[in-house]
């Protein structure tokens, strides 16, 4: 267990559930405070940046499927400022968190995952699943870790890398 | 007294809650001592536990409950187990204690409105027996006591607990008290709050009572109650209540310690160093638990079942509150509790984000 403090801040609801699922033990990814944060939508407050302690690892982890990348840019501007010292890892979903379901599973609908009739009802799914609960049903699901986040962002994301293999715990 | 096992279901705000304090195997060194049963080595329980849990999980209410259930057996007054029932459905309970001699008891009950249905079981404690083979041996013994609360006592014997609330219990209870040792544990605490008030007397017109002189200013504790409290601060004031809990540990035994959140005001360091304190006034055969806020304390030096944290998860709609220990997670010695806790392993972490609505 690596004795540093980390932070994971994730785009939605599915993706907190994601990270803490992938939490649970046996971890996949290094463990890590969670918060749901939508780093494409809004801007870190300073009330954000005070919480990380100096030479904590921030997680960022958002979708790519918006061609909105102001917030983001300004993010990561804030996060490798003066204000906060803090090492950053981009974990950029491709497109977006069902894709990566898809891709890292052996579902070709990630609604299948839940056995649920569309996107909106699989997502309410997940949310209310317990995390055990949801790592239960990836591992059901064939889960390849290696798979998931594992492409480079589209073009216009460009100005940051995927970095998921920084978190991914190595069997 | 030793406390092994708690389940409560409806009961304040638990639900089908559990919590052990046996462990499995024998620690090489700890600094907390020997952490089993006298003579009954591998009868081990987890003598001091450092309960942590982010606001509203059920830390003091944990307590309350398990006040009411001692105090009804202590007290032989079934009534005191009625608060235990405000909900819609019947407070069920089981408690797991071993008391005087070898015996394992353990006291159940349903408290539905007026009405408490209770149980009793027991169990000697061999040689080489561990909890987990005593309760396969407990025997049913309700009948005997045919719901009668005397004959539980007699059978469980004079159970001794001390339980210190801030919100609880707003007196000092000094009767059980050694009047030396409150008057030197008065004298250090305080002393080292406030360097100012060094000196700390019995008063000698008033009965069991204590005097704080100050710059010709006197403050009093009397018959349990502190009075002129706002000559001190904040954490001085609550010092008292920390040197009257310490002088308690001091000079009692057999004793079972429930230390609610007593340092709110008091610096991390010395709650740290009077944390160190209690568990080495921890006597054989007694049990400490002591919840608290400050993290530092998952710095402090000690076995890692000693760490436990609360929380309160939501299932089905409805919130349920665990325990966790650290040495679930942790089995390394390099291991941090600290760490560990922040990156919240243990899912104990409060949730703020109804707060991130108030950002400017």
């Amino acid at each position: 267990m690596a004795n540093k403090i980390c932070f994971y801040l994730a785009e939605g609801e599915c993706e907190e559930k994601l990270l803490k699922a992938l939490k649970q033990n046996p971890p996949l990814i290094t463990p890590g405070r969670v918060k749901k944060f939508n780093l494409i939508q809004n801007e870190l407050r300073p009330s954000h940046l005070m919480t990380f302690p100096a030479e904590a690892r921030v997680v960022l982890v958002y979708d790519t499927d918006k061609e909105i990348t102001d917030h983001l840019r300004r993010n990561l501007d804030l996060l490798n400022s003066q204000y906060a010292s803090v090492e950053v890892i981009t974990v950029p979903q491709v497109l977006n968190f069902e894709d990566e379901i898809e891709r890292s599973t052996d579902v070709t609908k990630a609604q299948d995952l839940t056995q649920s009739t569309n996107t909106r009802d699989f997502k309410s799914a997940v949310n209310r699943m317990k995390e055990a609960d949801f790592r239960r049903t990836l591992k059901r699901h064939k889960l390849e870790i290696e798979k998931l986040w594992s492409l480079k962002p589209p073009k216009q994301f460009s100005f940051t890398k995927q970095q998921s293999a920084e978190i991914k715990i190595k069997k | 007294m030793i406390l092994m096992d708690v389940k409560l279901n409806h009961v304040y705000g638990f639900d089908d809650f559990h919590v052990n304090f046996s462990y499995p195997r024998r620690l090489s060194v700890s600094l907390i001592g020997s952490e089993a049963l006298e003579e009954r080595k591998r009868f081990r329980y987890k003598k001091a536990v450092i309960l942590m849990g982010a606001n509203a999980t059920g830390k003091t209410s944990l307590g309350r409950a398990l006040l009411k259930i001692f105090s009804s057996i202590k007290e032989s007054n079934e009534a005191i187990l009625r608060d235990l029932d405000f909900g819609e459905h019947p407070a069920e309970f089981q408690v797991d204690f071993v008391n005087e001699g070898f015996i394992l008891h353990r006291f159940a009950g349903v408290v539905n409105g007026e009405n408490v249905s209770i149980r009793y079981f027991s169990a000697e404690i061999g040689e080489m027996d561990s909890y987990e083979m005593v309760v396969g041996k407990l025997a049913d013994r309700t009948a005997e006591i045919a719901g009668n609360f005397r004959n539980l006592k007699a059978l469980v014997g004079h159970l001794e607990y001390r339980f210190a609330y801030p919100e609880i219990e707003s007196s000092l209870r000094l009767s059980e008290v050694n009047k030396d040792s409150l008057l030197k544990t008065l004298r250090a605490v305080i002393g080292t709050l406030d360097p100012t008030l060094t000196d700390v007397s019995v008063a000698k017109d008033l009965k069991d009572s204590f005097v704080i002189r100050r710059r010709g200013k006197e403050i009093i504790i009397q018959e349990g109650k502190l009075l002129n409290r706002e000559l001190l601060s904040s954490g001085t004031a609550e010092g008292i209540d920390v040197a009257v809990f310490l002088a308690s540990m001091i000079s009692g035994s057999n004793c079972f310690y429930y230390c609610d959140e007593h340092f709110s005001y008091i610096q991390s360091d010395i709650e740290k160093r009077i944390f160190g304190l209690m568990t080495e006034h921890l006597g054989k055969n007694e049990q400490l638990i002591f919840t608290t806020h400050n993290t530092d304390m998952l710095d402090l030096n000690l076995p890692k079942h000693t760490f436990a944290f609360m929380r309160k998860e939501i299932e089905n709609g409805e919130y349920k509150v665990s325990v966790t220990f650290a040495s679930d997670y942790l089995k390394r010695n390099t291991d941090s509790v600290k760490c560990a806790m922040e990156n919240d392993i243990f899912g104990s972490l409060p949730d703020d984000s109804l707060l991130d609505e108030l950002e400017v």
